[in-house]
């Protein structure tokens, strides 16, 4: 299960619009510009609308139980001409993942290894040790990538850092990685530049992203808990739970960092308690509503902004998840940096996804933020001199983070 | 035979064996018994491919031959150490924590003169199969053997259609159990809170994720394009699990 750290390893709406089977090729020279610029509005035609018909359901899925894996098929797969000198990007099999490369990589010329991860994106498959150096390894070795091109060198997707450690991959491959930006998106600029700007590096949680969470949320609380109210209330409450749940979810997607309270517990209270002071208003009114109804209500709402205000978290990159917490007692982290081991190569901050490093007077890292970290743990294996501790000893996060 | 149940039992190394001898209603110490026998001699370089808890590379040692056993689990390495610790045979058996994907980094060609792999292939995806037939080829020497046993789909259409139907709620209770993997510090209720919540979205990915291990289709056919000649090959249980012996082509 994808559960330890759902959350999205691009952002952007899931795409509705099928892509112009053709884009223009652009130079490497003029490889600032985004495709998307080059791009056509002609291409369409009844042909690709049957097509993307036919991938509506699947869309769909993918779109409401973004945390359950879809997988696709492991492999190889050539953008425009690549050569021998051409990049080589890595990814994982999960189907969107897969989708959103191909889109973005449009236009370029380029390999991409699809390497077998269970189906699942990149950032929970890494943190749950099933994007691992075996799985690049293995896609390394089956693609046969070695014989067509002439490097030796991989661009990894930033957020791998949680499993893969570039220094032993290296070691036990031949293959020299460095990462790539987190975002899908940016990979044309950053293979025109080959730089990582800042916001390459650290997640975003763009209003479309939250949207996105926000419905893949609600999707998976409404399949896991909308048996315990039934259970009390009956079934025939099911589809009102569904539609408090999304009310709730959407509300605490797009206001998670306007609405009030500290915990996310308080901040989905807050419309939660809105509702219910709504719903116990009507019975001021001499056409109010049977009081039953009012009760079970407010039952529901309560309940569902618990739920969501728990949930929120593992569905954002920002916070660290809660629901891990209690079943796993995994995302226990406390780092600190031993200072005397550090050598300041700053790969801690170059694989952080929410900036908690900073570079002291020394020339040492310091972790800096501890109320930003998120908990990944890429820092932790991606050190080469071991600096970086976590105070609190779990060896359980270990063991899976390396498969 | 749903041998995917062979997953559940990669959790105690110990038991490993008792738990493959039932799941092979006893055929597997006979099927080791049988390829140590054709494969050991004196001096004989073997390469055992996911040696487990190492029983049929102490087996293959206790007959002369010089052992190089790898598996990917730790857990069972330590077990298989723990095996021969004390034995003389120790010194012929070189245990290494390598998967079957680096075998290629790892030994030159022409290194063995016989190379085995139980129940390895069908936890690998197809190209994952072909690529590593391939490595067992190269590390061969001339007129070197390979063993591989492992589980095929049965001849007769009736028969498949009835594994089929065993097979997959076997599946479904190895895919389940082995979800509650990462909580095995958590308590009693914890456990059985997590199910409840967790089922409905379990049986999802279950629908949608390939399964663990899978029969391997045309094993024959696959050994053989990858140069190999047919020196002997035999069914067991039903047709369920099959013993191919191929030497490799000059």
């Amino acid at each position: 299960m994808s559960t330890i750290a759902p959350a999205p390893e691009k952002g952007g709406m899931p795409p509705l619009r099928p892509q112009p089977p053709q884009a223009k090729p652009i130079a490497a020279t003029e490889g600032n510009q985004r495709p998307k610029a080059e791009r056509k509005p002609s291409g369409h035609s009844f042909a690709t609308f049957l097509a993307t018909i036919g991938q509506l359901p699947k869309r769909i899925f993918q779109t409401v139980f973004r945390v359950v894996p879809y997988p696709t098929k492991p492999g190889l797969i050539r953008i425009g001409n690549p050569g021998s000198g051409s990049p080589v990007l890595v990814t994982t099999n999960y189907d969107l993942t897969v989708r959103r490369m191909r889109r973005a990589l449009e236009g370029l010329d380029c390999y991409l290894l699809v390497a077998p991860s269970a189906g699942i994106d990149v950032w929970c498959a890494a943190t749950g040790g099933r994007f691992s150096i075996a799985n690049v390894i293995s896609i390394l070795k089956t693609s046969h990538i070695g014989q067509l091109v002439s490097h030796r060198r991989l661009i990894l997707p930033q957020l791998s850092a949680t499993g893969i450690n570039i220094f032993e991959l290296r070691k036990r491959s031949g293959w020299s990685a460095v990462f790539g930006p987190v975002r899908a998106e940016d990979i044309p600029e950053y293979l025109a530049t080959r730089r990582r700007t800042k916001s390459m590096i650290r997640v975003s949680f763009t209003i479309g992203e939250r949207l996105e969470m926000a419905t893949a949320m609600w999707g998976s609380l409404c399949l896991r808990y909308t048996l315990f109210p039934c259970l009390i209330f009956g079934w025939r409450i099911a589809p009102w739970f569904a539609v408090i749940l999304g009310g709730l979810s959407l509300a605490v997607g797009l206001g998670c960092f306007k609405l009030p309270g500290k915990t996310f517990v308080q901040k989905a209270g807050f419309p939660g308690l809105l509702g219910i002071v709504g719903l116990v208003a009507t019975l001021l009114f001499p056409w109010h509503p049977p009081t039953l109804f009012v009760v079970r209500g407010t039952v529901l709402i309560a309940f569902a902004s618990f739920l969501t205000g728990t949930a929120f978290p593992s569905y954002s990159p920002l916070w660290p998840c809660g629901y891990s917490k209690l079943f796993y007692g995994a995302c226990d982290l406390r780092l600190s940096v031993i200072e005397e081991q550090c050598i300041g190569c700053k790969i801690c901050d170059l694989v952080c996804p929410v900036e908690c490093f900073s570079l002291n007077a020394n020339r040492k890292m310091t972790f800096a933020d501890a109320d930003t970290c998120v908990g990944c743990g890429a820092c932790l294996i991606q050190c080469p001199t071991d600096a970086i501790i976590n105070e609190v000893a779990n060896e359980h996060r270990m063991q899976t983070a390396h498969g | 035979m749903p041998y995917v149940l062979m997953k559940l039992f990669e959790e105690a190394p110990r038991r490993f064996d008792k738990w493959m001898r039932i799941l092979t209603l006893g055929r597997l110490p006979e099927i080791r018994d049988e390829i140590a026998s054709s494969a050991a001699a004196p001096g004989v370089q073997v390469l055992e491919i996911g040696c487990g808890p190492g029983t049929l590379a102490s087996l293959l040692a206790s007959r002369g031959a010089n052992v190089v056993a790898i598996d990917t689990s730790e857990e069972m390495l330590q077990e298989a150490k723990r095996k021969i610790e004390g034995l003389d045979i120790k010194t012929r058996v070189q245990l290494k924590n390598v998967s079957a994907m680096e075998i290629e980094d790892q030994f030159s060609e022409r290194t063995f003169d016989r190379v085995i792999g139980i129940l390895v292939l069908s936890e690998l995806t197809d190209d994952e199969i072909d690529y590593i037939l391939d490595e067992c080829r190269r590390v061969l020497k001339s007129n070197g053997q390979l063993f591989v046993v492992d589980e095929v789909e049965p001849e007769g259409f009736l028969h498949r259609r009835l594994l089929r139907g065993l097979r997959y709620p076997m599946r479904l209770i190895t895919f389940l159990v082995l979800q509650a993997k990462d909580l095995k510090s958590s308590s009693l209720w914890k456990k059985v809170l997590y199910y409840v919540i967790e089922f409905p979205l379990m049986l999802l990915t279950f629908l949608v994720v390939p399964p663990a291990t899978h029969p391997i289709s045309d094993l024959d056919k696959r050994v053989k394009s990858a140069g190999f000649r047919m020196v002997n090959s035999r069914n067991f249980l039903g047709g369920t699990l099959r013993l191919v012996q191929a030497e490799r082509l000059a």
